[in-house]
């Protein structure tokens, strides 16, 4: 596996220096830089109005001027987003979209709005339902939102260019989906936290340079034969974004293969494509709505577990960490939800909650996790 | 004919809305468990009665019981960040000494979200757990001047109407819709009256008063003995002749009461100054007024709650009450449980501090009194009278 890759997407997710650097570079390149937060904002959108669209990661820099903190029990991926933010970490983006979510990231909208100020906020008003109404309604609001984003930056938004856009994305999440793919019969390949990285990575980077990487790795995957699985615990993870590398490697050290995942920057990010007949925003409008169920949405509690179990009988893990951010609310219900529906399969979970920030898993938390392997390596025997 | 006082009527509703539940049960009526800012002129129309887990987490904390029933939910067990009301709620399930009883098992929930996302999972949970239908009514932001929000929120209206009819085969009675929203349009202008009540100096209701009738406006809206509630109230109330007699410094309350006070709050902080006001009091203070459109007036009124409007709104209503009031300075109550309702408190005390009214934060919870420490709020509040004094 070329090391370069796997060391440009750590950087690009665990440096915001580094990633800084890289993304003034793409300003020749588009019209300008659109953070924005959450899986329900369509990125094609802000990629057909000539905007590079990249996902705000928070900023995990331990030294840094964080001095503004929100109130707790803001999560502590907000806590750490508006701290970077009110260190100027993100003055150099030209605008951040906010969705209709979680009660810390409308705290941070609010906060944004009156206290960061630059670059400008926006909402996008998503429904939370899934029903017919909510998926009409959202068309219209996508519409709202890319007239909005047309005005903003003069782009010529003919219907033409969001097909290529949706392509290129639709290619992008194929190229993900085979990447999972290998890794389930050759898990040897790349390290579950690379793997993560390299996906996360995705989220920020150029995504044409994303495109060929992810050729180039799919093409090494395919290429590689099976090898010899490590002598360790199969795990899935499970929770709201986790960009922290290190810990993830952590876990791995501690004797565990991550061997899937169902976060937010996981397999949640890719797992449908966008239709390219018919209505371009109804399209848009069904693949982001329908696509990984999350607990800010609400769908059929049924259909959910049934989904998830699904989806863990695949890669049928030893056992799942759940790792959650401090404070996240939403992710506290999704546990629930989620040990729930393990029940009838037996398998195990171990819930972890994390501050952002905190680069390096605790000792507290790195025994917890190795009890955790300890058992499910007696629960073997 | 005499008319029945205040505390006859608040007394009678307190009573009858725990009696009706537990007698609705017994009778095979349809009972909804609903969230503080649900369209409940439309179950009340369809015939379904109506409770609300939040009033009763309330009633709760105020009776002491809070602390053990979060302890009792077991969901602290891994974390103690979730909504208090909720953790109370939770711990219902496994807690015996509960007041009143406890709530009646309902048959449908319905959960919006023009305070917070909480309610949402909270709900999503209970019916889960209990396997009850629910209903979401999603309300993204103030549908003032957006026809497609309008639109879309009228509609979701129109489906519980639907869903509810599927739950109790009850058709919606028009004729008591529309009664229902002029009581909710009548209760609201009262007890917007009674607090300006308050604008005169002595204040006529003490802000723990206020925050005692607050039950009706939030459990009985829409019903012809909340109107006659708060004209009882304002009848006997009415204002001094004595006006403008200089006192103590006028105080706000921003944001929650703490329940676990009971009827010590807010007064116990009162030394050297009077709060005068809970804003808190003025959130159920809701617009019916655009249109005679039943649906209409109820589009606007609950998608544009205080927690739900856009942060210049809240900083401008807050402020229009500081001058209306003749507010001296601002007590922000930082809750713990209340995520949305701590995205003002930095940005009120710039703008008021741009003005010269002296603020300061408190941070505690609405409920849960672990997260309460009396000597750490009563020096907040003892430097806060230096700051006043000094001013
Ligand atoms: S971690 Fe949880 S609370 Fe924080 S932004 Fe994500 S979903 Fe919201
Ligand atoms: S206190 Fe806040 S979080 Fe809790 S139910 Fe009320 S609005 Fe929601």
């Amino acid at each position: 596996m070329n090391e370069q890759i796997i060391e440009h997407c750590r950087k690009l997710v665990s440096d915001s220096d580094y990633r800084k650097t890289y993304l003034l570079g793409l300003k020749d390149k588009y019209r300008g830089l659109t953070g924005y937060f959450s899986n329900y904002i369509p990125e094609e959108i802000i990629a057909a109005a000539g905007f590079h669209p990249l996902r705000i990661i928070g900023s995990l820099n331990t030294s840094g001027p964080h001095l503004q903190t929100l109130f707790n029990p803001a999560c502590s991926f907000v806590q750490d987003v508006y701290a970077a933010a009110c260190s100027g970490e993100f003055s150099y983006l030209d605008h951040i979209i906010f969705p209709n979510s979680c009660d810390s990231l409308k705290l941070l909208y609010q906060m944004w709005e009156s206290e960061v100020k630059e670059p400008s906020a926006y909402t996008l008003l998503h429904p939370i339902n899934t029903d017919g109404g909510s998926i009409e309604y959202f068309a219209a609001q996508i519409k709202v939102f890319a007239e909005e984003l047309h005005r903003n930056s003069g782009a010529d938004f003919s219907q033409e260019e969001p097909a290529n856009v949706i392509d290129k994305y639709n290619r992008m999440r194929g190229l993900l989906r085979q990447l999972y793919d290998i890794r389930k019969s050759n898990k040897a390949f790349l390290a579950g936290s690379d793997t993560i990285a390299l996906m996360t990575a995705g989220l920020i980077m150029d995504r044409d340079e994303y495109h060929q990487i992810l050729e180039q790795v799919v093409q090494e995957g395919r290429k590689q034969k099976p090898q010899q699985d490590k002598l360790s615990k199969n795990i899935m993870l499970i929770g709201p974004l986790m960009d922290n590398i290190h810990f993830l490697e952590q876990i791995e050290e501690s004797g565990a293969t991550i061997v899937d995942d169902d976060i937010t920057n996981g397999t949640r990010y890719f797992d449908r494509d966008v239709q390219t007949q018919g209505d371009l925003y109804e399209n848009l409008d069904r693949r982001y709505i329908l696509s990984g169920p999350s607990p800010t949405l609400y769908t059929d509690p049924e259909t959910d577990a049934r989904l998830f179990q699904e989806k863990v009988a695949g890669p049928n893990p030893d056992g799942i960490i759940f790792i959650n951010q401090k404070f996240c609310e939403p992710h506290v219900h999704n546990y629930l939800a989620k040990a729930e529906a393990l029940k009838p399969m037996g398998i195990p979970i171990l819930m972890l909650e994390v501050e952002h920030n905190r680069c390096e898993a605790n000792e507290r938390e790195l025994l917890r996790i190795e009890s955790f392997l300890e058992m499910l390596a007696v629960a073997e025997k | 004919m005499k008319l029945e006082s205040s505390k006859t009527i608040l007394t009678k509703l307190f009573t009858e809305y725990y009696l009706t539940g537990t007698q609705a049960k017994k009778e095979g009526k349809p009972i909804a468990f609903i969230t503080a800012f649900a369209p409940v002129e439309i179950l009340r129309a369809m015939g379904v009665f109506c409770m609300y887990p939040e009033s009763y987490a309330v009633v709760c904390a105020a009776s002491k019981k809070a602390s053990e029933m979060i302890h009792a939910s077991r969901m602290s067990s891994f974390t103690q960040d979730l909504c208090s009301y909720s953790l109370i709620d939770f711990g219902t399930e496994h807690y015996e000494r509960l007041p009143y009883g406890g709530l009646p098992d309902p048959d449908m929930l319905i959960a919006t979200n023009n305070q917070c996302g909480t309610t949402l999972l909270w709900f999503k949970l209970l019916s889960k757990k209990k396997n009850i239908p629910l209903f979401i009514i999603d309300y993204p932001a103030a549908a003032d001047d957006r026809p497609a929000l309008r639109q879309y929120i009228r509609r979701q209206h129109e489906s519980l109407v639907e869903f509810v009819q599927q739950q109790t085969s009850n058709p919606i009675d028009d004729q008591i819709l529309s009664e229902q929203i002029a009581n909710s349009k009548k209760t609201c202008q009262t007890w917007k009256n009674i607090h300006e009540l308050n604008k005169q100096s002595p204040i006529r209701l003490s802000a723990n008063k206020l925050i005692n009738a607050l039950f009706p406006i939030v459990a009985a809206k829409g019903t012809k003995s909340a109107c006659d509630y708060y004209e009882a109230l304002l009848h006997e109330n009415q204002p001094s002749p004595e006006n403008e007699s200089k006192g103590a410094t006028r105080l706000l309350w921003h944001g929650y009461p703490m329940w676990f006070l009971a009827k010590k709050f807010p007064g116990c902080f009162d030394t050297d100054f009077q709060i005068v006001l809970d804003d808190y009091t003025l959130w159920w203070d809701l617009d019916y007024s655009s249109g005679a459109d039943p649906m209409e007036a109820m589009t606007k009124a609950y998608s544009s709650t205080y927690l739900n409007w856009p942060l210049n709104q809240k900083l401008d209503w807050v402020e229009s009450l500081v001058d209306e009031y003749a507010i001296g300075g601002v007590i922000c109550h930082a809750n713990r449980s209340c995520r949305r309702a701590l995205a003002d408190i930095v940005p009120l005390r710039k703008r008021l501090s741009k003005r010269n009214i002296p603020s300061i934060i408190v941070e505690s919870d609405m409920a849960n009194p672990d997260f309460y420490s009396k000597e750490q709020v009563r020096l907040r509040i003892e430097s806060f009278r230096e700051t006043l004094r000094a001013s």
